[in-house]
């Protein structure tokens, strides 16, 4: 019981004291992640929005990998992006394995299904219900996915939030082809699975606290965004 | 009204509409060659809204075809508009809405700021311009679809049971709005099952009875003395038996 105190206040005590250390580790993860979810939030708003709005061949194809890829494995994609980044892989020459590249790029691969999937569905949504009044006006797709981005912008933030979450607590997939090099790749979730191991819980408690803050501080943003809209459409 | 509308006369050929097994317009010719304003009259279910849509080109016949002056409708022709019963919008302004289906329909930038302000103006909504569409009354909303579609000049002006869900105030305010347009010289077809309204406005009806026409006529003979045994029953507010 005391040695779990103990824990507890020393973990305090690096938070509380911004330890360097801790800085470096929370500071390499927020880049990282953010970075994926820039790179995965471009890619997908574009791809969620046309796949709501238009029908093509492969549409049926192409919706059902982005959901089924929604759960995907991240140690499967580690494995993956590292053979293509290894040495001997075909692009080993751009020298991106065990770099926070290669774990940005790891991310945004994981999150890229479910930021679009999300995207669709909201997008989808909100066509199916104008789509009669938008042939009554003779509007195509092309005239009104903007505004109807803009109508689904709640949702918008929300899949990015989403994405942004998965990004963070993910460990498997940046383990992989990031390495868990100190100064280099070391992570929140790397970094508390190595401590941990080692039975240093302060550092690993401390992150754990930031991570958990971090979970919170995104579901929280999300329901205040939908209770949000839904008190302005109530009024 | 007799000005000359280009678009004049309608001709619906043997037009019919199916969902699956059931045919929901069954059949139907006629003519529409005079200006003014059409009633489609009918009880619901009758098949007007289709028509109505179908005249538009919103919806595709099954069988038969459309033409107005011997063109079949396209979806890129603005010279024709249609107000649906419950329209929808964006969660913009009021003004976004007119600037937006004058964009969709390419027309000439120099002429939207004009287009708009006299939409506006001819539709009451000049000091709601930028009041976001959620928070209109249902009046409101009406009188914005309404200048969403009169912002493009259409020459002909469809109108699904617009007043359905309005005051009695409301209703006549929007009464008046489709006579104005109507003596600018665009041709009105709208659908109805409100007998009074109806007889406020038409100058032509359509009866509808089961996706079918039982009766055309111009409006003050229809209403005196109607020719088909089933709009008798319907101006006498009977029920009439589904056969």
């Amino acid at each position: 019981m005391q040695e779990s105190t103990s824990i507890w206040a020393q973990a305090w005590y690096l938070i509380s004291s911004l330890d360097a250390t801790l800085l470096e580790i929370v500071s390499l993860s927020l880049r990282v992640s953010l970075s994926a979810v820039l790179i995965a939030t471009l890619i997908a708003i574009p791809l969620g929005a046309i796949l709501a709005c238009y029908r093509f061949i492969g549409h049926t194809a192409i919706t059902s990998i982005l959901t089924a890829l929604m759960g995907l494995p991240p140690v499967v994609v580690g494995l993956g992006l590292y053979m293509l980044l290894s040495r001997s892989g075909p692009m080993g020459d751009l020298n991106l394995l065990f770099s926070s590249s290669a774990m940005v790029l790891a991310q945004s691969i994981l999150i890229l299904p479910i930021i679009a999937s999300l995207m669709q569905q909201a997008v989808a949504e909100h066509y199916q219900r104008h789509l009669e009044q938008f042939r009554a006006l003779g509007a195509r797709q092309h005239h009104v996915i903007l505004p109807l981005l803009w109508d689904a912008r709640r949702a918008l933030i929300t899949s990015v939030l989403t994405g942004f979450g998965r990004a963070s607590a993910e460990v498997g997939a940046v383990l992989i082809v990031g390495g868990n090099i100190n100064h280099v790749s070391r992570v929140m979730t790397t970094t508390i699975a190595l401590e941990t191991s080692k039975g240093n819980l302060e550092l690993a408690m401390a992150l754990g606290l930031i991570l958990l803050f971090i979970s919170f501080s995104i579901t929280s943003l999300m329901i205040l965004i939908r209770d949000d809209h839904r008190l302005k459409n109530h009024n | 009204m007799t000005q000359l509308n280009p678009h004049l006369p309608l001709r619906l050929d043997n037009l019919s509409y199916s969902i699956g097994s059931k045919t929901l317009i069954d059949n139907l010719s006629a003519e529409i060659k005079s200006a003014g304003i059409s009633i489609i009259l009918g009880h619901n279910g009758a098949g007007k809204s289709l028509l109505l849509k179908l005249m538009h080109g919103v919806l595709q016949p099954s069988a038969g075809a459309i033409y107005w002056q011997q063109q079949i409708p396209d979806s890129d022709q603005y010279w024709r508009s249609l107000v649906l019963q419950k329209p929808s919008f964006f969660e913009r302004s009021v003004r976004f809405h007119l600037e937006f289906i004058l964009g969709v329909s390419k027309t000439e930038k120099s002429q939207h700021r004009e287009r708009i302000e006299h939409a506006l103006e001819i539709c009451g909504l000049s000091e709601l311009h930028q009041r976001k569409v959620s928070s209109l009354s249902g009046g409101e909303i009406q009188r914005l679809s309404l200048a969403r579609a009169w912002v493009l000049r259409p020459k002909v002006l469809l109108l699904d049971e617009p007043t359905v869900a309005l005051d009695p105030p409301a209703v006549s305010q929007f009464e008046t709005l489709v006579k104005q347009f109507r003596d600018s010289g665009s041709k009105i077809i709208m659908t109805t099952h409100d007998i009074p309204q109806a007889q406020r406005l038409a100058d032509e009806v359509l009866f509808i009875y089961q996706g079918k026409l039982a009766e055309q006529a111009e409006a003050n003979s229809f209403f005196k003395a109607p020719t088909s045994c089933i709009a008798q029953h319907y101006l006498k507010g009977q029920l009439i038996a589904e056969t």
